[in-house]
C-alpha cells in the first residue's frame, strides 16, 4: 500500500495528492529537500531514498516542470512502483499537458486524478500478483497468500477514491464515486482471465499491421488482457483491449475498435465516433476511464514510431541545427547535451574534480535539462554551462549557515557555562596546527579565552609545534585582550582522555573556548581511524573539523567519506576547512570532490603562511574559480 | 554567441561558388533572398523575443522568506484567489499577470516571484533582487515569515539571517526597497505578534551585524581580479564579509528606522484568507 502519492510543480504546488496513511507533513517535507533541493541521493541512477521507516520512489517531467513522489513504508515491497509512477507520469502529462506547459495559467491546474490512479494501481497490482504466482509457479502456497491478500488491498484501493473525492467536495463526486467502487472490480476480473490468456497479444503485437483481420476474434476471446502481463513495455499496452471488451461486449461492441486507432488508420472515424458517444453517456464511464487510460498509455508506441521514421529527415534537422544552437529555443534531448557535457566533464576534471564527482555532476545537469529548451539567443554549450554552475553551487553551499562566534556565545551564556569545543582532524601533513592556531588567531582578536589541547601525542615536536604557536599567538594579542594557554600531557599517551581532561580544566578555568589539535593519520587505515570513535565519544567536540588539502586530488572524495564515518553512528564531520588554497590557482576541485561525498560544507579556506590567511567560503567565488 | 562568426562563413563561400560557377543567374537569386528571409528573421528574433519575459521590466513584487513559512500559498492566493496545498518549492514560481485589486483599470499586471527558501538555494532569490533593482522596476519585498515560530531562537535566528542578506541589497540603491515583514500564520495562538516581532528582528539584526563585522573576511574578496570583474552584480559582494546594516554605533543600537530601505511588519494570515493589510501595502507601493 502506497502511503502518500503526489504530483507537484517544482514551484512547490501540490496539483494532486493521494493520502491513503497520513504522513506527517515534516517527513514529506524533509523528504523533498533531501531529495530535489539537497541531492542526499549518491547512488547514481537510482531514484530511491530510504528515511526511517519510509522509502521514497520518484520520478520527473522537465519539459512539464513536475515532480511525481510515491512515498511508502520501507518493510513493503511494491514490485510495481516503478511501472505506476511511468503510467502516472504519461496520464499526467497526456491528460493535464496543456495546461501545465503554460507556465503562467490563469488559474491553477485541476487535476482530477484518483480515479485514473485507481485504476491503474488496480490494474498494475493484479499484474504483479500474476506475475508473481507464474514466477513461483512450485510455490502455490504462497501464491495464493499473495492473491488474497491482494484481493484485500484492491478493496482497500478501491475504497479511498471515494473518500478524496468526497471530501475534495468536487462536482460530480458522486457519479465518479461509484464508478471508482466500480472500476478495480472490473479490471480484477479483467485481470484475472488475461492471466490465463496465452502468448496470443505478443503475437498481434509483433505484427500489428497484419492483424487487423485477427483482432476481433481475439477481443472476443477476451485472452487479449494478458497484455497486462507482458505489460513491461508501453507498447504492449495498446493491445489490452481486455478490460474493456468486457464491459464491452455487454454495452457497445463498438468501443473494442478503439483500441486500434494508433495501428489501423481506417477504423479511425469509427473509433472517434464510438468514443464520442461514449463519453457522452454517463453511464459508461468506466470502461471509459480503464480504456482511455490504455489509449492514453498506448501513445508511446506511436511516437517510438515517429522516431524511427525522423531517421532520414534527422540529417536534414542538423543541417539547421547549428542555426538553431544560435536561436537558441531549441528542445534539447541527451544527444545534444552528452557533447556539451563531455567538453564540461574534461574542464572539470582539469579543475581537479574527481572523475566520479564530475560524472555525477554531469548526470544531474543532463537531468535537469532533457525535456526543456535553451532560451532564446542561447546555445546548449551556454545552457549547459550556467545549469553547471547552478550544480555547482548548490553543492557548495550549505544548507545551514554556521556562525561560529553566535555558538560560542551561546554556550558561554548558557547555564552551567561550559567551554566550545573544537577539535581538528586530518590527514598527516595537511595543516591541522597550522590552521588550528589561525582559528585561535581569529577567536583571540574577538577577546576570547582559550584553550589549546595538544592531543597529537605521536610525531614528534607536535606539541613544541602548538607551544611556539601559543606563545606567538599570546604577543600578538596581548594588547586585544585575548588570552591562550596550551594544555599538554606529553607524548604517548591516549589522546582521547587527554582531550577530556583538558575539557575538564576549560570548564574549570572559565576558557571560553577548547581548540584540539589531533594526530594525522591516513584515512585508509583502519587502526588509527578507529580511534577517532573513542576520541569523538570522549571528548564530544561541538564541531569537528577536517582539514584538507586543496592539493589533493581525487583522492580527497575517500579521504573526507572515510572521516565523516569514522565518528560513529552518531557524529558525523561538522565542516572542512581546505587548506593550501593559495598553491593550486584555480584548480579548487578538492572542495567539490569533499562536499559533494558527504554533504557537509566548506567553512573556511586557508590562503597563506600567516595567521590572518584564513578565510570563509565565498560560494560565488569558487564558483568562478571552476567555470574559469 | 561566441559561434556567431563561424556559422556565417558557409554562407559567404557558398554564395562565391555559386557566381564563380554558374555566372549571375537563378542561383544568386535564390541565395540573396535565402539571405534576406534569414536577415529577417534574426531582425524579429532580436526585436521582439527578447523582450518578452521579465526582462521587458514589468513592476515586480518578490516573494521571499525561511522556508515553511508560506510563501507558494501566498503566491497562489495572491495569483488565484485560492492557496492550494504546497511542498518545499524546489524553484520559483513567476507570474507576470498579477493584477492588484483595488488599481485602476489603467494599471498594468504585476510580475510576481516566489522564491524557495531553502538556504540551498537562495541565491536565485539574490540574483532575481538585483536584477529588478538595477532595472528599477522592483516594488517591493514580500519577506514572509512563520510568526508562530518565531518564539524559537534558531527560527527566529534563520529569519533573521535571511531578512539581513535581503537588507544588505536594498540598501544598496537610494531610498531603499520597500520591504513588508508578512508574519504569517498569525492565528495561530503561538504567534508572535507584530510589535514584538520587529523588536525580536532587530535584536537579532543587531546581534548578526555583531558577528558578520567580527567575522573572517570572504576568501577572493576585493583583490581577486574575478570577483572584480563581475563586480557589484554578482552576489559575492552580497552575502558575506563586512557589509553593515544603518548606523555605526553601540551594540545594540540597530533600528530599523535607521535604514534607507523601509521596513514594515504586518500581521496576517495565509490560511485564513487575512491578507488584505498585506495588499494595501502593496497598492500603496504600487503607485509609486
Amino acid at each position: 500500500m502506497i502511503d502518500y502519492f503526489t504530483v507537484f510543480t517544482t514551484g512547490g504546488i501540490v496539483l494532486w495528492q493521494k493520502c491513503n496513511q497520513p504522513v506527517s507533513a515534516a517527513i514529506v517535507d524533509s523528504l523533498v529537500s533531501d531529495i530535489f533541493i539537497e541531492d542526499r541521493t549518491r547512488s547514481g541512477e537510482q531514484s530511491s531514498l530510504t528515511r526511517d521507516r519510509y522509502t521514497v520512489k520518484w520520478t520527473t517531467a522537465n519539459d512539464f516542470g513536475i515532480i511525481i513522489v510515491a512515498v511508502y513504508q520501507s518493510l513493503l515491497q511494491i514490485s510495481f512502483i516503478d511501472e505506476l509512477l511511468a503510467s502516472v507520469k504519461k496520464l499526467f502529462t497526456t491528460l493535464y499537458g496543456d495546461e501545465l506547459k503554460n507556465k503562467d495559467p490563469e488559474k491553477l491546474p485541476v487535476c482530477k486524478f484518483d480515479d485514473y490512479f485507481a485504476v491503474r494501481y488496480a490494474e498494475l497490482e493484479k499484474l504483479s500478483v500474476g506475475r508473481k504466482v507464474g514466477e513461483v509457479s512450485g510455490a502455490v502456497n504462497e501464491g495464493s497468500g499473495d492473491k488474497i491478500a491482494s484481493g484485500d488491498e484492491s478493496e482497500d484501493a478501491s475504497e479511498p477514491p471515494s473518500r478524496v473525492t468526497s471530501s475534495d467536495s468536487i462536482g460530480d463526486a458522486v457519479k465518479t464515486e461509484k464508478a471508482a467502487v466500480k472500476k478495480p472490480n472490473l479490471s480484477k476480473r479483467g485481470g484475472r482471465r488475461g492471466g490465463r490468456g496465452g502468448p496470443k497479444t505478443r503475437v498481434g503485437r509483433e505484427s500489428p499491421f497484419g492483424s487487423s483481420g485477427d483482432e476481433v476474434p481475439a477481443k472476443k476471446s477476451g485472452k487479449k488482457l494478458r497484455k497486462w502481463d507482458i505489460d513491461g513495455s508501453a507498447r504492449d499496452i495498446s493491445d489490452d483491449e481486455g478490460p474493456l471488451d468486457f464491459s464491452a461486449g455487454k454495452s457497445n461492441g463498438n468501443v473494442t475498435a478503439n483500441e486500434e486507432d494508433s495501428d489501423n488508420p481506417l477504423l479511425e472515424d469509427e473509433n472517434v465516433e464510438n468514443w464520442g458517444s461514449k463519453t457522452k453517456s454517463g453511464e459508461f464511464i468506466l470502461k471509459d476511464l480503464s480504456s482511455e487510460i490504455n489509449s492514453i498509455l498506448a501513445v508511446p508506441d506511436a511516437s517510438a514510431t515517429a522516431e524511427g521514421t525522423r531517421g532520414p529527415s534527422a540529417a536534414l534537422a542538423s543541417g539547421f541545427g547549428f542555426f538553431r544552437n544560435i536561436i537558441g529555443n531549441k528542445v534539447l534531448n541527451e544527444q545534444d547535451l552528452d557533447k556539451a557535457l563531455a567538453g564540461m566533464k574534461d574542464h572539470l576534471m582539469k579543475k581537479n574534480v574527481a572523475p566520479e564527482v564530475a560524472q555525477h555532476l554531469c548526470d544531474v545537469v543532463c537531468k535537469s535539462l532533457v525535456g526543456t529548451k535553451t532560451g532564446n539567443w542561447t546555445s546548449i554549450e551556454k545552457t549547459v554551462r550556467a545549469a553547471m554552475e547552478a550544480a555547482i553551487r548548490k553543492i557548495l553551499t550549505p544548507s545551514t549557515s554556521v556562525d561560529l562566534l553566535h555558538e560560542i556565545q551561546r554556550v558561554k551564556s548558557a547555564n552551567p557555562p561550559r567551554p566550545y569545543v573544537i577539535s581538528v582532524v586530518g590527514v598527516n601533513g595537511v595543516g591541522k596546527s597550522t590552521n588550528l592556531s589561525k582559528i585561535a588567531f581569529w577567536l583571540l582578536q574577538n577577546n576570547m579565552k582559550l584553550l589549546i589541547a595538544a592531543c597529537d601525542t605521536f610525531r614528534s615536536g607536535a606539541v613544541e609545534q602548538l607551544r611556539v604557536h601559543a606563545r606567538n599567538l599570546k604577543k600578538l594579542t596581548e594588547r586585544e585582550g585575548g588570552e591562550i594557554e596550551l594544555f599538554e600531557r606529553g607524548y604517548g599517551k591516549d589522546a582521547a582522555n587527554i582531550a577530556r581532561d583538558a575539557i575538564t580544566y576549560g570548564r574549570e578555568h572559565g576558557f571560553d573556548v577548547v581548540l584540539i589539535d589531533t594526530a594525522g593519520r591516513r584515512h585508509n587505515d583502519t587502526r588509527l581511524m578507529s580511534s577517532l570513535e573513542k576520541f569523538a565519544k570522549y571528548a564530544n567536540p561541538d564541531k569537528i573539523v577536517m582539514v584538507g588539502e586543496a592539493l589533493v586530488g581525487t583522492d580527497s572524495v575517500q579521504q573526507a567519506r572515510n572521516f565523516n564515518a569514522a565518528f560513529g553512528a552518531n557524529r558525523n564531520l561538522d565542516f572542512f576547512l581546505i587548506s593550501k588554497c593559495d598553491t593550486v590557482g584555480d584548480m579548487i576541485g578538492s572542495m567539490v570532490n569533499m562536499t559533494y561525498s558527504t554533504g557537509i560544507p566548506v567553512l573556511f579556506v586557508g590562503t597563506g603562511q600567516m595567521y590572518t590567511d584564513l578565510r570563509t567560503l565565498s560560494v560565488p567565488w569558487a564558483v568562478n574559480m571552476l567555470m574559469a | 554567441m561566441s559561434s556567431h562568426p563561424e556559422t556565417e562563413k558557409p554562407d559567404v563561400l557558398t554564395t562565391h561558388e555559386a557566381t564563380s560557377t554558374s555566372g549571375y543567374g537563378l542561383p544568386v537569386y535564390i541565395l540573396g533572398v535565402g539571405l534576406i528571409i534569414i536577415t529577417a528573421y534574426f531582425a524579429y528574433e532580436l526585436l521582439f523575443r527578447k523582450t518578452k519575459g521579465l526582462a521587458a521590466g514589468e513592476p515586480t513584487f518578490i516573494i521571499a522568506g525561511p522556508s515553511g513559512s508560506g510563501k507558494t500559498s501566498l503566491f497562489t492566493l495572491l495569483r488565484y484567489g485560492e492557496k492550494s496545498t504546497t511542498l518545499p518549492s524546489v524553484e520559483q514560481n513567476i507570474t507576470t499577470k498579477f493584477w492588484l485589486p483595488n488599481l485602476p483599470d489603467t494599471a498594468k499586471p504585476f510580475a510576481l516571484i516566489d522564491t524557495p527558501g531553502h538556504q540551498k538555494v537562495r541565491h536565485g532569490m539574490f540574483s532575481a533582487l538585483q536584477i529588478a533593482q538595477a532595472a528599477r522596476t522592483i516594488h517591493g519585498v514580500l519577506y514572509v515569515v512563520d510568526a508562530s515560530a518565531m518564539s524559537r531562537p534558531e527560527q527566529l535566528r534563520e529569519a533573521a539571517e535571511y531578512l539581513y542578506d535581503i537588507l544588505r541589497i536594498t540598501e544598496r540603491v537610494r531610498g531603499g526597497t520597500d520591504v513588508l515583514v508578512a508574519a504569517n500564520k498569525s492565528e495561530l495562538f503561538t504567534a508572535v505578534p507584530a510589535k514584538r516581532l520587529r523588536t525580536l528582528l532587530e535584536t537579532e539584526l543587531d546581534k548578526i551585524r555583531e558577528s558578520r563585522a567580527k567575522s573572517v573576511g570572504k576568501v577572493g574578496a576585493g583583490s581577486d581580479k574575478h570577483n572584480s570583474d563581475d563586480g557589484d552584480e554578482d552576489d559575492g559582494a552580497v552575502v558575506g564579509g563586512s557589509g553593515w546594516l544603518g548606523r555605526r554605533g553601540e551594540k545594540g543600537s540597530f533600528k530599523l528606522e535607521d535604514l534607507e530601505t523601509d521596513v514594515m511588519v504586518i500581521d496576517g494570515s495565509v490560511d485564513n484568507g487575512k491578507i488584505h493589510p498585506w495588499i494595501a501595502w502593496m497598492e500603496e507601493r504600487a503607485v509609486n
